[in-house]
């Protein structure tokens, strides 16, 4: 024909694979699947294409050669392999010949295989067995487009990582290159598997094109102008080429297809199931299982049993004729689309290349008879490759592709159904490993890279859609499950050995000769795409590297979040253990905009999200939302290797994770109770109350050590606990005083709060009950008619705030009260600076950490003689004291105060003097670190 | 029992498929395994074991959701001891006699927070059911799957999936806004301009 006046092209596209089977052992049955497509497709079509160049015919055919494939076509060992078998093959064609002598309609037909066979060697001699050279002449001719598939053909939609995905192409393309020389422009989606992004990756990797099922085009979004007949780009800028449905089920279709032809040869019918098992078994497995040998006499005649001969001259005419009816096909479409569209249509004409030959032993006469008849008898069309297509229009319209496949109807029923779905939990736990691994060593020994690059090689194949596609299919079933479960438990082993630091180098050796597969490949195309995040696990060192004790910290609040006094006083103390020398991990719960891993000041923070948010449940129900996702985060670190050697839980909110934690790892737990429900309850009312007060119960009695801030709260938890005595010790809380230092630029002035004669009174807490502000409204008119000099300045909120500011107008004093509502830091130290004395008449206080910081701020100090602040103030000395919850009292001492200037201006100095002695956070994190010495037994080498 | 069903898995049976043929419960199946396997593990070396065997729990709280079509998901998870003691100490009840549920959310075009999803599905499950196949779903729609509990008629979840999106399975409507082409230099690492099924790992 001439070039130029065709009006459409046809893109024939022949996608050859086998999974990758190569047993060191002999005999194994599935090696046969090679052997036969070797003889039956392989040789058959390259002696097709070579034949149709010596007759000068000019064809195009798109060739997927698949890394599996490509590998095997050059191994030597399953050359050698197919070399015997093909041997024996002959000799049972021999035999045959010899067999049916007198059987005129079959003996032609064994004459036929022993000549076949015979050719089929002479070539292989001609070649050294070694047809990927010959595939490459042929492309370098320029009638062959080559293009490969990803590594083991792994069915992309079923995969859960972008790393997965990225190294089973990039697996791909390099095995391709390192055999053909050159990197292909295309690529064939095993199984036609799309799902969005695929397109991205292949992008980066430089591929121009691929190929999809028709309904992929046809459910893009937009709508394809151009329907299936031209390729449509992705949104990254790739070609799709959509397989043409009415060519595909002319081929392809078990009813109106070609292959169907009575004429055609019937596959069904092989000797190595007719004859007597004394006669075929030499050729059969050794074992004596029947197999396929692919000497079949038989043609597929009808529906029923019986079968004639097969006769290969009429079959011959068919596949002619069926190459004729082909081409007229694609004639008419071209001819109609032609008028259609703006530019010449493609159509593209996608089979398994196993279809011909093996399946369809006719099959490469069609194509034959196809690629001649193209030539020589029409000019409407011409054959084309999808590189010369995009040359001819390198611009496509573009759309999104939906997820989509060519197996049974459209999407990914055939590899994730109830036979086979069961893979995928161990498939994807395994993707995640292997991103970890190759994060976590990326400057191995030489012996952990060639375990690396193996445990990589064994999750490849692992991942082929021949596995599932097999259990699916329900024949040869064992196979498929026993190589999934051999890679996956390879892998397995690679992964704990190169984690435990167990590598058995004669192991590997053997990995590495028993799979002679990606020899070129590193395990770093797994590294993790996303660089951004902060890879927590490898950041830190490994159990076998790592020198300090690691410690477990459970605190549901930590800054930013700041609910009480929990979250300050784990904040203090955890930073005070990194200073001395422990490597402390705070867990707790997120906070929005904040990152959910950092290293501050020395410790390592990490803050989950939980499922349900704070503000919508219950408190309850989202403590046990942040319990699980504790556990289930410290499960996880435990997973990459990341262990601790002591847990520290503050609080009942923490109560659940850190004992189940406890139990799982056998770690020792130290458990801190800032304050208990009983006490803030003062007693236990109500069923929620109940519940924590368990949770209490819990904590402390499965910790190993009890830890609590005062005295008083020694006292208290072992009485309400039924704890022993020995097991409660008392560590009091501290201060930083750097956080006590005075804001540089008072902003906040003094004239804000007072006149310039009054004297500032100073309460700062939650405004509840039991911190006894009420006390100090109800005693301010009688101290304001004895001073009426006093300011009071209420700072913080609560649910009492509006009461309280009720009650102070009720009792005329309102104007000599400012409730400030909530401060921060600096307000909070700028009010401790202008306050002349700093009130705290709680009616409990586990601790009283206000009363530390009006200590360090050198602030006059009245509190309640209760809790820990009883142990805090020795009265007359550092302070004073009042009787909890006596008005009166609190008067007394309040106008002593008012009217003692000097005095408690010393007791304040006095203050500050026993505070920087009893209350630095280096000396109680001190005490902390000997109560996990004796949890840990000092084990740890320092 | 026991060696019918160990025979089974030295077949590489999966526990589905053993407990089909045997006609047990899964549950029942991987109890005993999970004996039998304590017991072995003491007497022989780790290794040979974790040759060829695949684990039956990995001790990670997890679930995953998997796109099969347009109108089926597939699902499966993992419920560690810890979280099923927690559960079972949080509402005083044995593990077995809690209420067990999945959820299906749809998600569609949403920052899903629990309770903003445009519709959901509730299943009951018994307590040792670690996957499901989701039919009957709607084209073209994102899901969120989880595995949760239900208490005195309130459902509290313990487990979620990643967001899928099924494929829509019919030609676009009309309007649909053009797609703007992205520009990529090949050997460049791009982060993802539209919803995919797959995301990459994220390390803790």
């Amino acid at each position: 024909m001439v070039k130029g006046k065709e009006k459409g092209y046809l893109a024939l596209v022949l996608h050859a694979h086998l999974p990758y089977v190569r047993h060191l052992e002999e005999d194994c049955l599935e090696e046969r699947w090679f052997f036969e497509a070797m003889t039956e497709t392989y040789v058959p079509l390259l002696q097709t294409f070579e034949k149709l160049l010596t007759e000068n015919v000019h064809y195009r055919i798109t060739l997927s050669l698949s890394p599996t494939l490509l590998t095997m076509l050059g191994d030597p060992l399953l050359l050698l392999r197919y070399q015997r078998h093909l041997q024996k093959l002959i000799e049972l064609a021999k035999k045959e010949v010899a067999r049916t002598r007198r059987e005129p309609d079959i003996n032609p037909l064994a004459i036929m295989y022993l000549k076949t066979y015979l050719s089929i060697e002479q070539y292989l001699h001609e070649n050294q067995f070694l047809l990927i050279p010959k595939f490459r002449e042929l492309a370098e001719l320029g009638v062959l487009e080559l293009i490969t598939t990803s590594a083991t053909h792994g069915f992309m939609p079923a995969m859960e990582t972008e790393e997965a995905i990225y190294a089973q192409w990039d697996g791909g393309l390099s095995t391709f290159e390192h055999f053909l020389g050159y990197r292909p422009r295309g690529v064939w989606l095993p199984e036609c598997g799309y799902t969005p992004g695929i397109d991205r990756i292949l992008k980066q990797l430089g591929v121009d094109y691929f190929f999809c099922d028709s309904h992929a085009i046809e459910h893009a979004k937009p709508r394809a102008n151009r329907g299936l007949y031209a390729p449509l780009s992705t949104g990254y800028g790739v070609h799709a080429f959509a397989r043409d449905r009415e060519s595909s089920s002319q081929v392809w279709s078990t009813y109106e297809g070609y292959p169907g032809d009575h004429d055609y040869r019937e596959y069904y019918r092989d000797i190595g199931f007719d004859l007597p098992m004394s006669y075929i078994q030499p050729y059969v497995h050794p074992k004596g299982i029947r197999v396929n040998t692919g000497i079949k006499y038989y043609r597929i005649t009808g529906k029923g049993d019986e079968k004639a001969p097969y006769v290969p001259q009429w079959a011959g005419q068919k596949a002619e004729l069926h190459a004729g009816n082909f081409m007229f096909n694609r004639e008419q479409q071209v001819l109609y689309l032609h008028e259609k569209l703006d530019r010449k249509p493609i159509i593209v004409a996608p089979y398994d290349a196993e279809l011909f030959g093996h399946w369809w032993y006719e099959g490469p006469q069609f194509l034959y008879h196809l690629c001649r008849k193209i030539y020589f008898e029409q000019e409407h069309i011409q054959m084309i490759t999808p590189s010369e297509y995009l040359e001819q229009y390198p611009h496509s319209d573009t759309g999104h592709l939906p997820l989509s496949s060519w197996g049974r109807n459209g999407y990914g029923e055939v590899w994730i159904n109830k036979e086979n779905a069961w893979i995928y939990r161990h498939l994807h736990k395994a993707e995640r490993r292997m991103a970890e691994l190759a994060e976590r060593f990326q400057a191995p020994s030489a012996l952990q890279e060639r375990a690396l690059n193996q445990a990589l090689r064994q999750l490849l194949l692992a991942q082929s859609s021949d596995w599932p596609f097999i259990m699916d299919n329900k024949s040869m079933v064992s196979y498929a499950v026993r190589r999934v479960h051999e890679h996956l438990g390879n892998f397995n082993r690679v992964y704990a050995d190169l984690m435990n630091q167990e590598l058995s180098k004669s192991w590997i050796g053997e990995l590495e000769v028993a799979w002679p597969i990606f020899e070129e490949l590193s395990y770093r195309v797994y590294l993790p795409a996303n660089e951004h995040k902060l890879a927590i696990a490898s950041s830190l060192e490994t159990e076998m590297q790592r020198s300090k004790r690691r410690v477990l910290m459970l605190s549901w609040e930590y800054p930013p979040k700041v609910i009480g006094g929990l979250s300050r006083a784990v904040y203090d103390l955890s930073r005070a253990l990194a200073r001395q020398g422990e490597e402390v991990h705070v867990i707790t719960s997120y906070v929005h905009g904040y990152p959910s891993f950092e290293q501050l000041e020395g410790v390592y923070v990490h803050r989950l999200p939980c499922l349900l948010e704070s503000d919508r449940v219950e408190f309850i129900d989202w403590v046990l939302q942040l319990n699980i996702a504790m556990v289930s985060y410290v499960e996880s670190l435990a997973d990459q290797g990341q262990h601790f050697d002591v847990i520290h839980a503050h609080d009942w909110l923490v109560s659940p994770a850190s004992r189940e934690l406890k139990k799982k790892y056998r770690i020792p737990l130290a458990a801190t109770i800032h304050a208990t429900e009983f006490g803030r309850n003062q007693g236990i009312h109500t069923a929620l109350q109940h519940q924590i007060h368990s949770q209490e119960r819990h904590l402390t009695s499965e910790a190993d050590e009890v830890i609590v801030c005062s005295h008083y709260m020694q006292q208290e938890v072992t009485r309400l606990f039924e704890l022993p005595a020995e097991k409660v010790k008392v560590i009091a809380n501290g201060v930083d005083p750097t956080n006590m230092v005075l804001p540089e630029k008072a902003v906040l002035t003094r004239s804000h709060y007072a006149l310039p004669d009054e004297k500032i009174i100073f309460f700062v807490g939650r405004l509840v009950r039991e911190k006894g502000a009420q006390y100090l409204i109800e005693a301010a008119p009688h101290i304001l008619r004895e001073c009426p000099e006093a300011k009071f300045i209420i700072a913080g909120k609560g649910p009492m705030k509006g009461e309280l500011e009720k009650m102070a107008s009720q009792c005329g004093v309102a104007h000599k009260f400012l409730f400030t509502g909530f401060i921060d830091d600096n307000e909070r130290n700028a009010l401790f600076h202008h306050a002349y004395l700093a009130v705290f008449p709680s009616l409990y206080e586990p601790f009283g950490i206000v009363a530390l910081e009006a200590m360090a701020a050198q602030t006059p100090l009245l509190v309640s003689d209760t809790g820990g602040l009883s142990e805090i103030v020795e009265h007359g000395v550092t302070g004073l004291k009042i009787y909890p919850g006596l008005v009166e009292s609190l008067k007394d001492q309040l106008v002593f105060a008012l009217r003692h200037e000097q005095e408690i201006r010393r007791m304040a100095e006095e203050a500050t003097n026993r505070f920087n002695q009893t209350y630095d956070w280096n000396a109680l994190a001190g005490q902390t670190i000997k109560i996990y010495d004796e949890l840990t037994g000092n084990l740890v080498i320092s | 029992m026991e060696g019918e069903i160990l025979e089974l898995r030295k077949k590489k049976y999966t526990i589905d498929q053993i407990a089909q043929q045997l006609g047990i419960t899964v549950g029942q199946v991987k109890y005993r395994l999970y004996q039998k396997n304590g017991k072995q593990d003491a007497e022989q070396p780790k290794k040979e074991s974790s040759h060829q065997t695949l684990p039956l729990y990995y001790g990670e709280l997890e679930m995953a959701l998997m796109v099969q079509g347009p109108t089926v998901l597939f699902a499966y998870w993992e419920v560690t001891w810890p979280v099923m003691n927690m559960l079972s100490d949080y509402l005083n009840l044995p593990y077995e006699y809690i209420h067990h549920a999945i959820r299906l959310y749809d998600v569609t075009d949403i920052w899903f927070n629990g309770s903003n999803a445009h519709s959901y599905q509730e299943i009951a499950i018994d307590a040792v059911t670690d996957n499901w196949f989701f039919h009957d779903l709607q084209p073209g729609r994102t899901y969120i799957a989880e595995r949760g509990i239900k208490h005195d008629q309130q459902y509290l979840p313990i487990v979620q999936s990643k967001p899928k999106a099924t494929p829509p399975n019919q030609e676009a409507g009309e309007y649909i806004p053009l797609v703007p082409r992205i520009p990529i230099d090949s050997n460049e690492r791009v982060k993802p301009r539209w919803f995919e099924n797959f995301s990459a790992y994220t390390l803790y």
